[in-house]
């Protein structure tokens, strides 16, 4: 009963809210969609989930937002203006910003926010350490500070990959960045029904009738109006990938994030479903430097040229689209430096084993965590087990849920107490942009990413890119990065998977990337 | 009587604490810490010590269980490592869909298994008693979730007559309700028709050997008012012995339509809890589940002095 | 399920069994079938079968043809090779389940039924294990610790345990009674050799056929666990493991699923069949009605 009285409420208001005459006896319309994974907590600083993230890009709004190009645009921001000599950054919040309890957004709210995403983020670290002060100048002005010019400033508060940098109440914001805000207030185009949300099963949102959308340009990655033509936005998760697809089939949901790219033929024959383009992800392995046998650089390399990226490809990918010829980044700082010699797939393996020896490999056992429960890692795992054990290491494969791999990654200890080797993982394309966004090339030792690689001419190159200012020295500093991480190995990229969503063919007005709500109509 | 009934309810007292005790020494001797996981990505081990005190696991276990176990006898379950929700709001949220699957389970098996039982044991020897028994055995021999594929598919994507998965709330109309919870009841009713058509036709075979039966018979009594008014009356103590006892077996079966047929129910919340190491609400659901199939069978047990008078205590 | 079942005399048990197997193909047919099926497992490298871990990704999903005859799975593995090697951890789970399960059920049932003292403590302990859904209790074991084929044959024992124990405890109770063990005791015989010499051969038989049903359960438990993401690690080839690999892809390649569940449930009616016709060959009274 709840439920249908609320919805009727909540129609009765819209139709009071818009012009009476085009207020039209119509049922409350909903958009069901199935996450790709359940979300489980609702603050995008202190959770890097995908699921966190893609809320936090419904509930919250960004000062910034990447079109598709990932060029970063005003979002919040009217613009800004920088001073003649870079270091001073004013930023204009637009007019009619509001969050969801009613409260207009003031520049306090957006200093305390970014404040808090700078304890958190890379990239937001890196702004910060360049930033002498924050401040809010008047209601509807920030001002940056910094000690030496920093042009990314808008691509780092626009970032798209987590964590993002969302601005929430200062109230909220004042909170420590380590737990997660359960109260869930932004300014985005959708607001969070706490009353329905049930962790594992369902999440609701609905419109939020006082956003302000862009009054121009197009629907970008994160950036351009945001439109919403849905009264209520649904998320059901549903675990069993068949009992998605069938869902979809049945018509019963609308919009499946994540089917598995072997599902896509059956749709090509339905006209009643189509497929949603969508972003890519990078599958990636990465290995533990602190301990043998990958605290050997000699070891790795070898591991390197072993690696066959292809048939891992194949197994994630299967009938969808993919490729196995990536480095360390996909956006503009593209480029194919040392790639062909890095990654020879050689299959020559007992010149392989007598080199591991000579190398220093005694057998040490190689702990490999594995999620059984997402079936992309579980595959890549799988055909890199049998590559591992033709070269000769001592591969102990270790089932776990992805759960239990997230919690013992984090583990600094040997592997005799619970310490690991390596594990595969996989994530949105837009983490691998430049030297900026991909964290997992960075090589800050304990201070880093999982694995905790330790390269100080990596991280020095970064340095350089970072005050770089001129974007062919970026191109040649990011392709010598690259070339170093061939040598030092903080990861070691597979290939590229696209990961397109499935919908009922009567959706229109997907914008690639993650999915976006906003934009998306039903006909 | 009343002292039996008294005796009989204050039994499952110890029952109930074992189990507790059961649960939680289950969680104590894994390994997984839960401060680690609360924790996140990238805490430091200051952090994560500090909420190792904060969730009292700092202290010595047999403190720890008091505390749950007081804790619990208040109705507090404490709150969800995952979501940070209150236990017992989830539970709250996710039991609906759970008791209606079981219900709907007990009453389609009921009505199919026993009808089928007693024809079985009527045509005893005959084609359809062999038959019935084949379809028993078959009834065990296939998972849940082959079932469910199979009937989703069927009922839900061929014939498009119910939904494939999902659950309506029953307050939001009984129809949606009823039609949202047919196939998952369908496919968990196949284990629990067989069991009670085996019990049945057993328990009619043997009770229609009994002499006052066959004096029955012999005075003219109709066969059929014989089966119905005499020998079913009496096989309803094993027939609902069986029914309790297999509800063990249905929460375990719900566990795994539920995830087929992506209903929000307990069962699922169990397996995500389960999976990621969230352990208050792994103890308040399994406590939950036991605490049913111990109140269930209290039941059965008082049932029995309404269905056999001449078992009085 | 736990049924007292009246008993059969020792000695005429096997040439009962073997009179009623010639005689009815009720247990006959699922006693061929389970004996085709060990055979299967016993001789798996020589039935013209590949490594089942050799994995292919430029052959994934391929349809049953001359070279895979049960077609391939989501990483190119020949499901034939993985279906009969499958029957060989299926069996060793099984079995295992039913032998470990009697033999502590024996204990702890005999332990229950003969010693008062422990009687009260071990059943209510049994009563707190039965009420825990069985199903329940072995994903949490397998979740919580770390599946291997261990783990899942532990944590399907452990549930089974309270259903056996108590069935031998209720035999022990009903043979207590009778007087050649108050003549075994007037005449000084121990505890232990009566337990030995008098009680346990009279637990063989009911305690057989309980067993063929904690096999048949224990088939169908490891399913699931499976199913659920709490079983054998993906690369041990069991029914279950390959059926729950299977699922995702049924609307594709349906045969995937179909060969495993196939061979499941065909074994596990087997031995349901032949649990029920020990059960009527070992009690006359049923048999009678049959």
């Amino acid at each position: 009963m709840k439920r249908r009285t609320f919805l009727q409420g909540s129609l009765a208001a819209s139709a009071a809210a818009s012009l009476p005459r085009f207020a039209v006896a119509q049922p409350a319309s909903v958009l069901k969609f199935i996450p790709g994974a359940s979300l489980a907590i609702l603050d995008p600083i202190a959770n890097t989930s995908a699921p966190t993230r893609l809320h936090g890009f419904m509930v919250y709004d960004t000062l910034y937002g990447l079109d598709s190009n990932f060029a970063p645009q005003p979002q919040m921001a009217e613009g800004h203006e920088v001073s003649a000599d870079g270091l001073d950054w004013t930023i204009k919040l637009r007019d009619g910003l509001f969050f969801h309890d009613g409260e207009p957004v003031r520049a306090k709210d957006v200093v305390a926010s970014l404040n808090r995403w700078s304890k958190r983020d890379t990239f937001g670290k890196t702004l910060f350490s360049r930033t002498n002060e924050l401040l809010a100048v008047d209601d509807k002005t920030v001002r940056f500070r910094l000690k030496r010019p920093f042009a990314l400033l808008p691509a780092a508060l626009g970032k798209v990959g987590s964590n993002i940098a969302v601005i929430m109440p200062e109230r909220l914001a004042l909170t420590d960045p380590s737990k997660a805000v359960t109260e869930v207030i932004g300014s985005g185009p959708f607001s969070f029904v706490a009353k329905d949300y049930s962790p594992g099963a369902l999440v609701a949102y609905e419109k939020f009738k006082k956003y302000t959308p862009r009054a121009s340009g197009e629907v970008g990655f994160s950036s351009g109006p945001k439109t919403v033509h849905f009264d209520r936005v649904e998320w059901h998760v549903i675990p069993d990938g068949s009992t998605a697809l069938a869902a979809i089939q049945s018509g019963e949901m609308d919009w499946w994030e994540s089917p598995l790219p072997d599902f896509l033929p059956i749709v090509q024959g339905n006209p009643s479903m189509k497929i949603v383009p969508a972003g890519g992800q990078v599958m990636f392995l990465r290995l533990n430097h602190l301990y043998p046998p990958f605290n050997n650089p000699e070891i790795r390399r070898i591991l390197l040229s072993c690696i066959d990226r292809k048939s891992i490809m194949q197994a994630v990918g299967g009938g969808g689209e993919w490729r196995d010829d990536i480095g360390l980044y996909l956006g503009s700082m593209k480029t194919d430096a040392g790639i062909k010699e890095a990654f020879r797939g050689r299959t020559d393996f007992d010149n392989v084993k007598s080199e591991l020896a000579a190398a220093g490999y005694k057998g040490e056992r190689m702990v490999m965590l594995v999620g059984t429960d997402t079936p992309r890692n579980l595959a890549a795992s799988q055909v890199a087990e049998s590559t591992f054990k033709k070269m000769g290491l001592n591969v102990d494969f270790q089932s776990l849920d992805w759960g239990t791999v997230s919690q013992r990654r984090a583990s600094m200890e040997p592997p005799e107490k619970g310490g690991w080797a390596c594990f595969f993982v996989g994530a949105d394309s837009e983490y691998f942009l430049d030297p900026a966004t991909n964290f997992l090339a960075r090589a800050n030792g304990r201070d880093g990413w999982f694995g905790w690689p330790d390269s100080s001419r990596i991280e020095q190159l970064t340095e350089e890119w970072f005050n770089s200012t001129d974007v062919a020295a970026q191109k040649e500093i990011a392709s010598q990065i690259q070339l170093q991480a061939w040598k030092d190995i903080p990861y070691v990229p597979i290939g590229e998977v696209q990961a397109p969503g499935l919908a009922r063919s009567n959706l229109q007005g997907f914008a690639p990337g993650f999915a976006k709500f906003w934009g998306v109509k039903r006909t | 009587m009343m002292f039996y009934i008294g005796k009989r309810c204050l039994s499952t007292i110890p029952v109930m604490l074992i189990v507790a005790v059961l649960i939680f020494g289950l969680l104590y001797i894994t390994p997984g810490d839960p401060a680690l996981m609360i924790a996140g990505d990238q805490a430091t081990p200051a952090v994560v010590e500090r909420i190792r005190q904060q969730l009292g696991l700092d202290l010595p276990i047999y403190v720890r269980f008091g505390h749950w176990l007081w804790d619990v006898l208040r109705g507090d379950f404490g709150k969800s490592v995952l979501s940070g929700a209150p236990v017992s709001n989830l539970i709250a949220q996710r039991i609906q869909p759970t008791v209606s699957l079981m219900l709907a389970t007990l009453v389609i098996s009921v009505s199919v298994a026993v009808p089928l039982g007693v024809l079985s044991a009527w045509k005893r020897g005959s084609l359809i008693d062999r038959a019935v028994m084949i379809l028993c055995v078959g009834g065990f021999s296939l998972p849940v979730f082959v079932t469910g594929y199979l009937l989703a598919y069927t009922f839900g994507l061929q014939l498009s007559w119910l939904p494939v998965q999902g659950y309506a709330r029953i307050e939001n109309g009984v129809l949606p309700w009823l039609r949202g919870i047919i196939l998952p009841s369908l496919a968990l009713s196949l284990v629990y028709i067989s069991l009670i058509a085996r019990i049945t036709r057993a328990t009619m075979l043997e009770t229609m050997s009994r002499d006052y039966i066959r004096t029955a018979r012999a005075k003219g009594v109709a066969d059929r008012s014989l089966l119905f008014g005499h020998a079913l009356k009496n096989a309803a103590v094993p027939i609902v012995t069986v029914v309790g006892t297999g509800v063990a077996l249905l929460i375990g079966g719900s566990v795994v339509a539920e995830s087929v047929f992506a209903l929000p129910g307990l069962g699922r919340l169990t397996i995500d809890a389960i999976m990621g190491r969230d352990y208050p609400v792994i103890q308040a659901v399994v406590l939950i589940f036991s605490a049913s199939y111990v109140f269930v069978n209290l039941i059965v047990d008082l049932l029995y002095t309404v269905f056999d008078p001449r078992i009085s205590y | 399920m736990t049924m007292t079942l009246p008993l059969a005399a020792r000695r005429t048990m096997g040439s009962r069994l073997l009179r009623y197997m010639s005689r009815n193909t009720l247990i006959a047919f699922p006693s061929a079938l389970l004996v085709v099926l060990a055979l299967i497992a016993i001789f798996a490298p020589f039935l013209g079968t590949v490594d089942p871990a050799q994995l292919n990704p430029a052959n994934r999903l391929k349809p049953p043809s001359a070279e895979f005859w049960f077609g391939t799975d989501m990483l190119g593995r020949d499901i034939y090779s993985r279906v009969i090697y499958g029957s060989r951890v299926s069996l060793i789970v099984g079995l295992s389940v039913a032998f470990f399960a009697s033999v502590c059920g024996v204990i702890i049932g005999t332990i229950s039924g003969f010693v008062r003292r422990f009687d009260a403590i071990i059943m209510r302990i049994m009563d707190g294990m039965m009420s825990i859904p069985s199903i329940l209790l072995a994903i949490a074991i397998v979740a919580l610790i770390r599946g291997s084929l261990l783990t899942v044959i532990v944590a399907i024992t452990v549930a089974e345990i309270p259903r056996t124990s108590r069935l031998v405890r209720s035999v022990v109770l009903s043979i207590r009674e009778e007087p050649y063990i108050d003549a075994a005791i007037v005449a000084g015989a121990s505890t232990s050799r009566i337990a030995i010499r008098h009680i346990f051969p009279n637990t063989v038989a009911p305690l057989s056929v309980q067993a063929t049903y904690v096999c048949a359960a224990a088939l169908i438990a490891e399913s699931i666990l499976s199913f659920i993401g709490a079983g054998l690690p993906p690369i041990i080839p069991s029914w279950g493991n390959i059926i729950a690999d299977a699922r995702t892809f049924w609307q594709i390649r349906p045969t995937m699923l179909l060969f495993p569940a196939l061979f499941l449930s065909l074994c596990v009616l087997s031995v349901n069949l032949l649990g029920d016709g020990l059960r009527e060959a070992l009690d006359p009274r049923m048999a009678k009605d049959l």
